[in-house]
């Protein structure tokens, strides 16, 4: 297990450098001058060209990829051309918000969307299922800024139970992550009903019936444990999504997070500060996948035996079939 | 996720009793389900409001007139008027041509690179599909959205950059689709069969494979229509999607914000618009899914 949790962290390391790779072209091939954005309109000729030098724009573009990741192996990357501060003391002030927040939302959505999964796939046709699916439809084909708008203007604007702006403490969490959360619940929602209604099927379950099981113990205990690998999967993805969302959430809501900082940083052509917020949330991503892996072996003895025996062709094995 | 891979003898019966194509088969299946025939109605209703949408609008998206500014909803103006004094109704009739203009194109850019990139990975195999698998782990490690909201930064605002950009942050996940579907097919006895009369590459992935890893495709496909109408109306919504005066569900929304207060039904129509969209592409690409197999269903 150790073995495998290392060699995945290792092989997140090329990853990484893939994605430093994409987001330096990226960066390249924009249009506009980060020295006219930090000196203004009315800067000389003469001023900018200097700032340009002073910020190594001049040198050749892989000498300035170079440059940016022997810093970056020192924990330096870069000062923002904004704000002239350093990017991973910024960046790592806010991304606790946007951790937070996306935390906040994915418990809402895993709690929300396992509960009506199972209730749903255990009323499998009446009336309670119908409308629980129909309402898991709609929840993940509404756009997330639109939850948060209509949440806010209901119970911040007219209600006025809730604040609708800031991040200052509970209280003020509860608009953003439900509007983060709801997509996230219908989602997961769908795959732990699916998911149900396979595993119902199988023979253990009735087995688990006919000894006189009760009936909670076999949901919860027989049927649900064995449906959770793929809602584990849903879960682990929208991780990843709601990391993405957070940008439009924290501009609704005003929150100072990592997401309103990298719209800012984008629209400044602020390119040290870009870098570093996709970095990070690419990190951020990457370890969530490996989570997933890791949370699947204890769900699930037969994935923790493949792990447990450390032979290299079991694991390719699993590769091939996945 | 191969549906004609049923056994033998099944497949024999249906040959004899009904002779349906996999497609005749699988449409029949769907016509049975309901919400996935009500989904193929929401998307052909908006698609005939986008195409007809001159005719069908009451008044231009972009006539203004500011002594009727904010109106209430009435028999004139419906889904009332904006801060311009704009029919909501028809910006919302014409706002259907952006937003499916966008989705269908966009998906047409990322299943087509990642149909490419998952065929030659899924069928070649090898060091060829390491080099591409790796690549995709490398964009799959940014999300989607952020990866869709920095290229349209760097290509700027409008429609066909919103366009480009989301269509190619979804490409790794076709790529992943499509690859798995074709390494499902390319161990088939009759893919193996064509090798034996010297059909070449191409031929095998154009007559056997492709044809086989269809159903999967399509699936994604249509799903995706839906993810990428939601990325569209994301785009505008932070400004980087269509521009003005053309309207665009998202961007109306982003509009309306101001006054969600005293009006609400600036937002609330565009919202709604952009859900039953979405809700008609997601419920038929779940029929779909469901029609072309079988063993999905309970």
């Amino acid at each position: 297990m150790y073995r495998y949790i290392l060699k995945r962290l290792l092989m997140m390391i090329p990853v990484l450098l893939g994605v430093t790779v994409i987001v330096f072209a990226m960066l390249q091939v924009t249009p506009g001058d980060p020295a006219r954005s930090i000196l203004g309109d009315d800067a000389t000729p003469a001023e900018l060209e200097a700032k340009r030098e002073e910020l190594g724009l001049n040198d050749p573009v892989v000498v300035q990829y170079v440059r940016y990741l022997a810093d970056m192996l020192r924990g330096d990357l870069g000062e923002s051309y904004t704000s002239g501060r350093p990017v991973l003391q910024e960046v790592m002030r806010r991304f606790p918000t946007t951790m937070q927040l996306t935390l906040v939302g994915i418990s809402v959505s895993i709690v929300l969307g396992i509960l009506l999964g199972v209730t749903s796939a255990v009323n499998k046709g009446k009336i309670v299922d119908k409308v629980v699916t129909v309402v898991g439809m709609i929840g993940i084909s509404m756009p997330a800024f639109w939850i948060g708008l209509l949440l806010s203007q209901v119970f911040a604007l007219h209600l006025q139970i809730l604040p609708a702006t800031g991040w200052y403490g509970p209280r003020y969490w509860v608009l953003p992550a439900l509007t983060v959360g709801v997509n996230g619940a219908a989602a997961i929602m769908r795959t732990t009903r699916s998911s149900m209604l396979e595993v119902i099927r199988q023979d253990y379950i009735r087995t688990a019936e006919a000894k006189g099981a009760p009936r909670k113990s076999v949901i919860y205990h027989h049927a649900l444990k064995n449906s959770l690998i793929p809602v584990i999967t849903v879960a682990g993805l929208r991780v990843g999504i709601q990391l993405g969302g957070a940008m439009v959430v924290e501009m609704i809501f005003t929150i100072p997070g990592l997401g309103s900082y990298l719209v800012d940083a984008i629209s400044f052509r602020d390119y040290p500060a870009v870098m570093g917020g996709v970095l990070v949330i690419a990190v951020t991503f990457s370890l969530v996948n490996l989570l997933v892996d890791i949370l699947y072996a204890f769900v699930d003895p037969r994935i923790r035996s493949q792990y447990g025996g450390g032979k290299k062709r079991k694991f390719q094995k699993k590769e091939v079939s996945a | 996720m191969n549906p004609m891979a049923s056994s033998p003898s099944v497949e024999m019966e249906e040959e004899i009793v009904k002779k349906k194509s996999l497609w005749a088969d699988a449409w029949s299946r769907m016509r049975r389900n309901k919400l996935a025939m009500f989904g193929l109605f929401l998307v052909l209703l908006i698609l005939v409001l986008a195409v007809f949408a001159p005719l069908i609008a009451p008044y231009h998206y972009d006539e203004q007139n500011t002594k009727i500014a904010f109106q209430f909803p009435s028999l004139a103006h419906p889904f009332g008027t904006d801060n311009y004094g704009r029919d909501i109704l028809s910006r919302v009739i014409y706002g259907a041509r952006s937003s499916l203009m966008v989705g269908l194109v966009s998906v047409c850019v990322s299943s087509s690179l990642g149909g490419v990139l998952g065929c030659v990975a899924g069928f070649y195999g090898g060091k060829v599909d390491n080099a591409i698998m790796r690549f995709i782990d490398v964009v799959l490690a940014i999300p989607a959205t952020l990866l869709a909201i920095a290229i349209a930064a760097i290509l700027g605002p409008g429609l066909f950059n919103a366009v480009i950009s989301i269509g190619l942050s979804n490409v790794g996940r076709f790529t992943r689709v499509v690859r798995g579907a074709v390494l499902t097919v390319r161990g088939q006895e009759y893919v193996e069969a064509a090798r034996s009369i010297n059909a070449n590459n191409f031929r095998i992935i154009r007559r056997y494979v492709l044809p086989n890893a269809f159903a999967p495709m399509l699936v994604e496909f249509t799903l995706n229509i839906s993810t990428s109408i939601l990325s569209a109306s994301q785009l505008s919504f932070l400004g980087l999607g269509v521009q003005p005066p053309m309207p665009e569900w998202g961007a109306m929304l982003s509009a309306g914000r101001k006054f969600i207060r005293d009006y609400w039904y600036i937002t609330t129509f565009p919202g709604l618009s952009i859900m039953l969209t979405v809700y008609g592409f997601n419920l038929l690409g779940d029929g779909l899914r469901d029609a072309l197999d079988p063993r999905l269903k309970d």
